[in-house]
């Protein structure tokens, strides 16, 4: 079975897909199979890359309804996938894909910008990953907090890290705000492995590396 | 005071419950309609009763630990640690006790089995 990584935030626009796609193409760097599911309606992860171009996997996967046998149909497709590494874009609102992705997930990503929103939606999400493993009675999934989207010029973004060590889970390494993440995924592509956010999202998968012990 | 969830929060919990009940259902006992939490499993009742005589069960409180006690320290931790691991403590249902001991267990390993009894 793979190890399935969560990109969940009660926020949209906080930089989920973008996170999911720069690392899924860190891992395949990495020698690592990975599949990246979109299991969000607006589907920008399919938009971007979805054409094949990136060296893994882009699935649209839908899920709407917490019908039981949808949700089980949903996770077996997740947990079937031939590959090393599956990276769920959840929706950025709750719902029936953003609860069975919290579910399903060895490890759930929360990034967040420095606003007062984007804490807030890390905070919310924290809350109801919390609420999944006390009804469960169970650990999984690990949290990893996301500073993401920060500008190290702004006083927010430099009390970034502090401000989400708040919500006492662990926080992972920065991404930086910068116009050639954005400009790379209008053209279909993720971050040169080279460049200052290339080494932050390397930065961040050994991060993920090191939480989940491989 | 908890806060009541919404619609979405009840369907995303909902829809976690069902993915666990597909791999485990046995396990899953979840009453995620309804606001109330379900009590988090102790583990320490169990323990207590293969530890401890029957006529002692009774007595409340925790159960006396079955390790023996090296040495007794007291940790001085500032405010934001405190609230911290008060917070996680709180969350996860156990003791600050039982998780410093774990951290320790984390960082540097448990004890080998022979040192251990």
């Amino acid at each position: 079975m793979p190890i399935i990584l969560g990109m969940v935030q009660s926020k949209g626009g906080v930089g989920k897909t973008t996170t999911a796609l720069n690392l899924a193409a860190e891992f395949s760097r990495r020698g690592k199979r990975v599949e990246v599911f979109d299991a969000d309606p607006a589907g920008h992860a399919m938009l971007v890359a979805g054409d094949k171009v990136q060296p893994f996997a882009v699935t649209a996967l839908l899920l709407e309804d917490a019908d039981t046998a949808l949700v089980a149909a949903w996770a077996k497709s997740i947990r079937s996938a031939s590959v090393d590494i599956v990276i769920i874009d959840a929706p950025g609102s709750m719902g029936a894909a953003f609860g069975a992705t919290i579910a399903i997930s060895d490890l759930a990503l929360v990034p967040s910008g420095a606003t007062i929103m984007d804490v807030n939606g890390a905070a919310e999400t924290v809350r109801i990953i919390r609420r999944h493993r006390k009804t469960s009675s169970k650990s999984k999934p690990d949290v990893l907090l996301v500073p993401s989207r920060i500008d190290r010029r702004t006083s927010a973004g430099k009390e970034a890290v502090a401000t989400l060590a708040a919500l006492t889970e662990p926080v992972g390494p920065m991404i930086s705000y910068k116009a050639t993440v954005a400009d790379s995924l209008a053209s279909g592509e993720t971050v040169a492995p080279d460049s200052p956010s290339g080494q932050e999202f390397a930065a961040l998968a050994s991060a993920i590396e090191t939480r989940l012990g491989i | 005071m908890k806060k009541a969830m919404s619609a979405s929060e009840r369907m995303a919990m909902r829809a976690a419950a069902a993915v666990l009940d597909e791999v485990e259902p046995e396990a899953v006992a979840v009453a995620v309609v309804n606001d109330q939490l379900a009590p988090a499993k102790e583990t320490a009742p169990q323990i207590a009763e293969l530890e401890f005589e029957p006529e002692q069960k009774n007595k409340g409180g925790r159960p006396k630990g079955k390790r023996e006690v090296a040495g007794r320290a007291t940790v001085h931790l500032d405010a934001a640690r405190l609230a911290a691991l008060h917070e996680l403590a709180v969350d996860r249902g156990r003791s600050i006790h039982s998780l410093i001991i774990e951290g320790i267990d984390a960082v540097i390993g448990k004890p080998t089995k022979s040192v251990w009894k």
